[in-house]
């Protein structure tokens, strides 16, 4: 049976403005806020990856990657690539 | 370790000598726009070279400071007179520009009505948050009536015109409107902006919880989120069905849900603070752009010009 997947919730606070929108918004309650308003994970097992964090946050201070994803999944091994390559040619 | 690909997006278009955080107020949806921006370029496959990206003056006009474009931050209202320019003079470059309410309608509304009308190959972005933000909240063209603003202080007297609805009336080929609560939807209007051959056009409702929240009471940044969420209704896509415009699967809870025929909204909503509005594609037709048309006249007056010499012989 699939393993269901995990995700890791990154967030890079020197960017971050506190202004809620992560916290708000996750449909699965992952995080809280600290004193300053800023997201702390408080649940990061309920995450299912759906990235509205991610794509909400207007600072880009959100990654979210997929943990133990079967070798971190193929598909996203060739983006990557891809990018790279792309990033050299140009 | 690798990176993941939203990092990647980050370190490639974003600009490394540019201060960040940005200069936006917490949970303007100025960035998450930057973010969709971005993608959708990515999205395509063009490179850094083959795009401009011009603005004019406003929040809205700051935004190709940060990203690593060909980029111009031109002066208020002016800044698709200078993509005409940049365009007519290197045709295959892609030029976008990105306006405020203000900017693109106000001050810069008759570049953009001809702009429309001349339909040359162009995206035009335009986020409106209703309000003048950079300056302090004077009311903007798109100003709700009854609406307070720094210059509306006992409410606004004057109406709201729909951008999109300007925009079809004036010529443009591509009229599109998202939001910045339906993310996923808006990269892929974006992203069929850019690739429209035509002069192309997306409203992008957002909002300005500083200036204009603030005054009438609509919340902070997360309360005008909800709000935005709760008064878009999509439209279907008028071109070819299952295309982009049509994503109204349900599910991710930012991609719009409930489908309504075009034209079943009236525009006149956004004349108010709590009515619906559509979002979607509004108009796709395919009419000759202006390069084309240009291009065209050349080779028939050369062509002119060639028989006129050979018959003098
Ligand atoms: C010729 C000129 N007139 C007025 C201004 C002052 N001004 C700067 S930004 C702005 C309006 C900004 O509103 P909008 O275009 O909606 O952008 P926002 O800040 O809301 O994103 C005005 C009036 C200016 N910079 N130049
Ligand atoms: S959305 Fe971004 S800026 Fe806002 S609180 Fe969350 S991490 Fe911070
Ligand atoms: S990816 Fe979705 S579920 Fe996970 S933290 Fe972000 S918003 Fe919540
Ligand atoms: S003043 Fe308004 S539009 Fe400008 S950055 Fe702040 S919230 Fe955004
Ligand atoms: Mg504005």
């Amino acid at each position: 049976m699939a393993k269901k997947k995990s995700y890791r919730q990154h967030i890079f606070y020197d960017w971050c403005k506190a202004c809620g929108l992560c916290v708000a918004f996750c449909p699965k309650q992952v995080y809280r806020r600290n004193e300053e308003g800023q997201p702390v994970v408080a649940d990061a097992a309920k995450c299912v990856g759906c990235r509205f964090c991610e794509l909400h946050c207007p600072d880009f201070a959100i990654t979210i990657s997929a943990v133990d994803a079967p070798s971190r999944s193929a598909a996203a091994h060739t983006a990557q690539t891809s990018i790279e390559e792309a990033a050299d040619e140009r | 370790m690798k990176m993941e690909k939203v990092e990647q997006l980050r370190h490639y278009y974003l600009r490394h000598d540019k201060k960040f955080p940005h200069v936006w107020c917490p949970g303007c949806g100025n960035g998450i726009i930057l973010g969709s921006l971005i993608r959708a370029i990515d999205k395509i496959g063009l490179s850094k070279d083959e795009v401009v990206l011009a603005s004019g003056i406003g929040c809205a006009g700051r935004m190709p400071v940060y990203a690593d474009f060909n980029t111009l931050h031109t002066t208020h209202g002016r800044a698709l007179t200078f993509a005409t320019g940049i365009k007519l003079a290197r045709p295959e470059l892609n030029l976008i520009t990105v306006m405020g309410d203000g900017d693109a309608t106000g001050i810069g509304g008759n570049h953009f009505i001809h702009a429309a009308r001349r339909n040359l190959n162009l995206t035009a972005i335009i986020i409106n948050n209703q309000i003048y933000g950079m300056t302090g909240g004077q009311y903007s063209p798109t100003t709700p009536y009854g609406a307070k603003a720094a210059t509306a202080t006992g409410g606004h007297l004057e109406h709201a015109f729909s951008i999109a609805d300007l925009a079809v009336t004036a010529g443009a080929s591509f009229v599109a409107r998202g939001t910045v609560y339906h993310v996923p939807h808006l990269d892929k209007l974006i992203e069929q902006g850019i690739r429209k051959n035509g002069f192309a056009v997306i409203e992008i409702m957002a909002y300005c919880h500083t200036q204009f929240g603030r005054r009438n009471k609509m919340g902070d940044a997360v309360t005008m989120m909800e709000k935005l969420r709760d008064r878009a209704v999509a439209v279907k896509d008028p071109g070819a069905a299952g295309s982009p415009g049509t994503a109204v699967a349900a599910g991710a809870s930012d991609t719009p849900g409930a489908a309504a025929s075009a034209g079943a909204l009236d525009s006149d909503s956004l004349d108010t603070l709590d009515g619906k509005f559509a979002i979607g594609v509004l108009t796709d037709v395919e009419k000759p752009d202006y390069i084309a048309e240009y291009a065209r006249l050349r080779a028939a007056s050369r062509l002119n010009a060639q028989n006129a010499g050979n018959a003098g012989k």
